[in-house]
């Protein structure tokens, strides 16, 4: 076993641990906002040397977002939320689903074209800031197993996390198009060199 | 070929098909999102007959909410010890109580159910504080399952391990047979609620 896949591994059995999970998932903002993400990340540390194959299933990437898109609005519903709480069986369920979510999503990125993903991040950002307002201001409780102080914690923490969304998405965009531009850049010299006159060539 | 083909073009339709047939499932077709209300429509249509509901009062008196009555009965579940979300709601309960004025006690009640068997003495307590209202009653549900009766009733309730409960803030309408004819969400306007039940007992 290589060192980063022991590591990966440590990582996974650590955040599964019930000590660590049930501190994380004691606590609203921490479920939300550090242990499903972290689930999310750790599936796509996984999923990211596949991301340049083509697989059979995943077409131009779309089956991997497709299923990245509907474990994350899955988990998202309050009594998904409430249920992963007071039900072990549940809590493990999200923990494989938003694993295999993240490898689907990091399968599938690369294969995505750059309008497709930039409409994904936009769509992260719109969604953080939504559930942000959404839960600072709402004044009944949504997921009955927390209470409304945590719910407002959770809110104002989207809220804080939003312009951070926003950011990474502007920096993962431009990143794309300057490796867009190089590959242009690229592909045109070499373009260039094998259609040289051959005057040119001998010069 | 064209087999494996359309294989290949249904998978991302069935992955996300996959995630949507568990939501509508898990959300009753997409119309209960939250636990509280999954459990009002867990409990049926409005009209429906509600449990019994024998209670202790703040005068230590017993009787039934949910027996025939000249009334109409508005309740509401809380607790004494809840932290936030029950002062804010007796609160409101409190101006919709100042709302509804010409109504209250002739032709409606307003209860306040306590779900954690608080004594008389406290609930009189409580009941003083917020003005010693005649037409409105703070009672102890005196039912031996009380979180049982409460999902009868349409109310989650979770009893968390710290010793809070978590319950349902639902406005239930009891019309004088004792059947639950109207249920209002917590988040309503009162205006809104007031005028919907002025409307029910007209």
């Amino acid at each position: 076993m290589s060192r980063r896949a022991a590591i990966w591994t440590f990582a996974v059995a650590a955040l599964a641990a019930p000590p660590i999970d049930d501190w994380l998932g004691g606590y609203m903002p921490r479920l939300l906002l550090v242990e499903m993400p972290a689930w999310v990340v750790l599936g796509w540390i996984a999923g990211r040397r596949a991301r340049t194959r083509r697989w059979p299933w995943n077409p131009v990437g779309l089956t991997g977002l497709a299923y990245f898109a509907g474990a994350i609005g899955f988990w998202m519903i309050p009594r998904s939320v409430d249920a992963v709480r007071t039900s072990e069986a549940v809590d493990q369920l999200m923990h494989a689903s938003l694993l295999l979510g993240g490898a689907g999503l990091a399968a599938s990125t690369a294969l995505l074209p750059f309008v497709l993903r930039a409409a994904l991040g936009i769509y992260a950002a719109s969604m953080t800031f939504a559930l942000g307002i959404i839960y600072t201001s709402y004044r009944a409780l949504l997921c009955g197993t927390f209470d409304l102080t945590q719910q407002r914690s959770t809110g104002h923490w989207l809220l804080v996390a939003c312009p951070f969304v926003v950011l990474g998405v502007i920096v993962a965009g431009a990143r794309a198009l300057g490796r867009e531009r190089r590959r242009m850049t690229e592909r045109r010299s070499h373009r260039g060199a094998t259609v040289a006159p051959p005057s040119l060539a001998a010069e | 070929m064209n087999l494996r083909r359309a294989v290949v073009a249904a998978a991302p339709a069935t992955a996300l098909a996959m995630w949507l047939l568990l939501a509508s499932w898990w959300t009753h077709a997409f119309r209960a999102f939250t636990n509280f209300s999954a459990a009002r429509l867990a409990a049926g249509p409005v009209p429906r007959s509600s449990p019994p509901l024998r209670v202790v009062d703040q005068h230590g008196v017993s009787w039934d909410v949910a027996s025939p009555s000249s009334q109409y009965r508005l309740v509401q579940a809380m607790y004494l010890r809840c932290p936030d979300l029950c002062p804010v709601a007796m609160a409101r309960l409190g101006l919709l109580a100042r709302n509804l004025g010409d109504m209250i006690p002739d032709r409606l009640r307003i209860v306040s159910l306590d779900v954690e068997g608080d004594p008389p003495s406290a609930l009189h307590e409580m009941w003083v504080a917020h003005g010693s209202h005649e037409g409105w009653t703070m009672a102890s549900l005196a039912e031996a399952p009380v979180d049982a009766t409460l999902r009868r009733l349409g109310v989650w309730i979770q009893r968390r391990p710290d010793g809070l409960i978590n319950h349902g803030l639902d406005l239930l309408l009891l019309d004088p047979t004792g059947d639950v004819v109207d249920v209002m969400a917590p988040e309503e306007d009162e205006g809104a609620m007031a005028d919907r039940i002025r409307r029910r007992i007209r």
